[in-house]
């Protein structure tokens, strides 16, 4: 009598905690249906969303957002990084519970007229580090 | 994708659309991230929720917007109130009618022709006042005498169309606001005659060549001129010019002026001889001006002028249609000749009107009301135009007050109180039909400044009688409501001595419900008296013995004062209730 462990195959499936779409909305070219990011993916999204979100933005919802942008008016400094890495920290308490955040740097492009921001973070229940880049740019 | 295609939308505003999408949300697997707000698709959720709010919001607009009780643009108003043929009422001219004197300066006629322009000045500031129609006066030894020249208050305007018959769409739309709807004239020229239009306001006699406009009010405040469709009046040619002349006007900004001088040339101006005029009088201070109907009027005047039918024929029929056409009357109370106690008068119905400005209606607006309704009531029913009754109200205030609760003055807080007197008075009272509510009016005295702690308010009602001098006559003054012992009147002349009328002679109130004349004479050692009449306390009628009075003594007449026995007066018939404003006692008493 063969045991149950010899025919079925053990694989690794992960779970899809959390599931959002695209920003651009794409749709998968074989499938058809419409592109998702899961898990690390959706809230690294979710995130970036969040920090490049002027607050007022959001009908009804004038609490949502970050205000980073204003600072790309203003001289770059210690005062702007703090006020900066602030900034970031309470939005993403305030509106990103998934995220444990650990770890804000911002710093100055130089020559491209810029400012960079790094987030690193956790997600709630797991242990891997996750880092988003995001660099703020002047549009003219 | 959603098992559950059960979407709620009990709620409309935005956070309850959105939780009610976030909850149909829950019923599938493919998205997770709705409840997050950073999510794209807790964005793509908001914009539906915002869309659905918007539409939900749009949709509650248009649908009040169809109703004349939910409207509440005047555009939205006027339309409905187009439906039930109601025109609403234009600003209104005030007038007067003018005299004026000029000499003739070799000048034999005399002309003053429409828009001869006057001026006056008046606590709103300066008014031009316009005459209405071309006059042309005669001289008379070596004067031109002009008596009750009729002037408006307003300039002329003139606006012309010419008509394309091509344009489905054109509109004579009138540019100005304020206009004194009773002013315009409209002219078509067809290239051969210039041909005077006139207003129609119903189709009953109307053939295919009648010459005739309508009226209509369309948006913001305008007036629009409809002409006929060729079948109901006659449809002006393509190419004809139509030209319209009116009057703007300030409405009651005009009113209560008396002094004037002339702006205009009159004589025979550019380079001839230009009268100067000798003198210049009102016949009475100018009245009957008035603002464009308000929303809340015309909401509340378009369904009763549908009710009536534009014909009088019912009380409520006279009162709306009086109410409707003559902005300067406030309200209107009218009776039947059979209902006249003692003597009946069949074939009459009494019409009582009071003004918005408290004097009576003008004998020139009596006439313009018995006019109006004749061409409306029943054959064979007569309208007859009589001045209210009024009632008044003496009332003694005396407040008490805690100063620490207020930054004002004992002074101030009289003049707070007669202010507020004045307001109740306006709003409460004033009309046929009213009430004085003793605790409304305490309560609402109460309510004016919070250093009020409670008023003592003791009521008295007042009856002006004015018999004709000089005439022996008999006369009666009815209170309406049940009075108590304690009449007492003002003084005045007759029989060469000083009299007055009251219930209680030496100290003792008569019981016997006995009008008594008594002679005010300190130095009689017992009072000089007779019995002049009859009293019924019940219902508040004294009725006056024949008497021949010669000198009120510096009143307009005899002035009854009585004690009412309720709190609460009511008035009936033709009676308006009033308080005596400018009499009235305030004391303050702070503790």
């Amino acid at each position: 009598m063969s045991l149950r462990n010899e025919f079925i195959t053990q694989t690794s499936k992960q779970l899809d905690y959390y599931i959002d779409f695209t920003d651009n909305i794409l749709k998968h070219p074989v499938t058809n249906q419409i592109v998702t990011l899961t898990n690390e993916e959706a809230v690294t999204q979710s995130i970036k969303n969040l920090v490049l979100t002027n607050q007022g933005e959001w009908p009804f919802r004038p609490d949502i957002g970050c205000n980073i942008r204003r600072a790309l008016f203003d001289h770059f400094g210690p005062f702007l990084i703090e006020d900066l890495t602030n900034a970031i920290r309470d939005t993403i308490r305030h509106s990103e519970p998934r995220a444990n955040l650990l770890q804000v740097n911002i710093y100055e492009a130089e020559g491209q007229n810029s400012i960079g921001v790094n987030i690193i973070f956790t997600i709630i229940n797991h242990t891997q580090p996750i880092s988003l880049d995001l660099i703020l740019k002047r549009v003219r | 994708m959603a098992a559950n295609t059960s979407l709620s939308l009990a709620s409309l505003d935005f956070e309850g659309i959105l939780t009610a999408q976030k909850t149909f949300m829950q019923s599938q697997s493919a998205f997770k991230d709705y409840n997050f707000d950073g999510s794209n698709m807790r964005a793509l959720l908001a914009v539906q929720a915002y869309n659905t709010y918007l539409m939900s919001f749009y949709y509650n607009m248009v649908a009040a917007e169809r109703f004349n009780d939910s409207a509440q643009l005047r555009d939205s108003i006027v339309s409905h109130a187009k439906e039930l043929n109601y025109l609403p009422r234009s600003a209104k001219s005030a007038t007067t009618n003018l005299n004026l004197t000029f000499p003739t300066s070799g000048i034999s006629t005399l002309e003053v022709p429409k828009g001869t322009q006057f001026s006056g000045l008046n606590t709103t500031g300066n008014h031009k006042f316009v005459t209405d129609r071309n006059n042309i006066y005669k001289s008379s030894n070596n004067f031109f005498a002009i008596t009750d020249l009729a002037v408006y208050e307003g300039s002329y305007f003139k606006e012309s169309y010419v008509v394309d018959t091509a344009s489905e769409t054109q509109r004579f739309v009138l540019s100005n606001k304020n206009i004194d709807v009773a002013s315009i004239t409209v002219t078509v020229n067809d290239g051969i005659s210039n041909i005077v239009y006139l207003q129609a306001t119903t189709l009953y006699s109307i053939g295919a060549d009648s010459k005739i406009f309508f009226l209509e009010a369309t948006s913001d405040y305008r007036y629009e001129l409809k002409f006929g469709n060729g079948i109901f009046g006659f449809s002006p040619i393509h190419g004809a010019v139509i030209t319209a002349e009116y009057r703007v006007c300030t409405g009651a900004d005009g009113n209560g002026m008396k002094t004037f001088i002339l702006d205009s040339e009159l004589g025979t101006p550019n380079g001839g001889t230009v009268l100067s005029p000798l003198t210049i009088s009102a016949s009475s201070t100018t009245e009957g001006g008035a603002a464009a109907e308000t929303l809340e009027s015309i909401r509340y005047m378009s369904p009763r002028h549908y009710q009536t039918q534009s014909r009088a024929i019912i009380p409520e029929d006279y009162e709306t249609l009086i109410t409707e056409a003559f902005p300067n009357v406030k309200s209107v109370h009218v009776y039947g000749g059979e209902e006249i106690d003692g003597s009946v008068e069949y074939g009459r119905v009494y019409i009582v009107a009071s003004s918005i400005s408290g004097n009576p209606i003008s004998n020139v607006d009596k006439s313009s009301i018995k006019a109006y309704v004749s061409n409306k009531n029943s054959l064979g029913i007569q309208p007859i135009l009589i001045d209210p009754d009024y009632l008044a109200l003496k009332l003694y205030i005396n407040t008490h007050v805690n100063l620490n609760n207020t930054n004002l003055t004992i002074p101030m807080i009289k003049t707070l109180i007669a202010s507020g007197v004045a307001y109740f008075n306006n709003t409460h009272l004033q009309r046929f039909h009213s009430a004085f509510r003793f605790s409304k009016f305490v309560t609402y005295l109460n309510t004016l400044d919070p250093s009020i702690i409670s008023n003592e308010v003791t009521v008295r009602l007042q009856k002006n009688i004015s018999p004709p001098l000089n005439v022996i006559y008999s006369n009666s003054v009815s209170f309406l409501n049940k009075i108590l012992p304690g009449i007492i009147s003002s003084y005045f002349v007759a029989k060469a001595k000083e009299w007055y009328f009251t219930d209680t002679v030496q100290g003792i109130t008569n019981p016997g419900s006995n009008l008594y004349l008594v002679e005010n004479n300190p130095n009689n050692a017992t009072p000089n008296y007779t019995v002049m009449g009859s009293i019924n306390y019940e219902t508040g009628l004294l009725n006056i013995n024949a008497l021949e009075i010669t000198d009120f003594l510096g009143h307009n007449g005899v002035v009854f004062t009585v004690i009412p026995a309720n709190q609460d007066v009511y008035s009936k018939a033709n009676n308006i209730l009033e308080i005596d404003v400018l009499n009235f006692t305030v004391d303050v008493t702070s503790e």
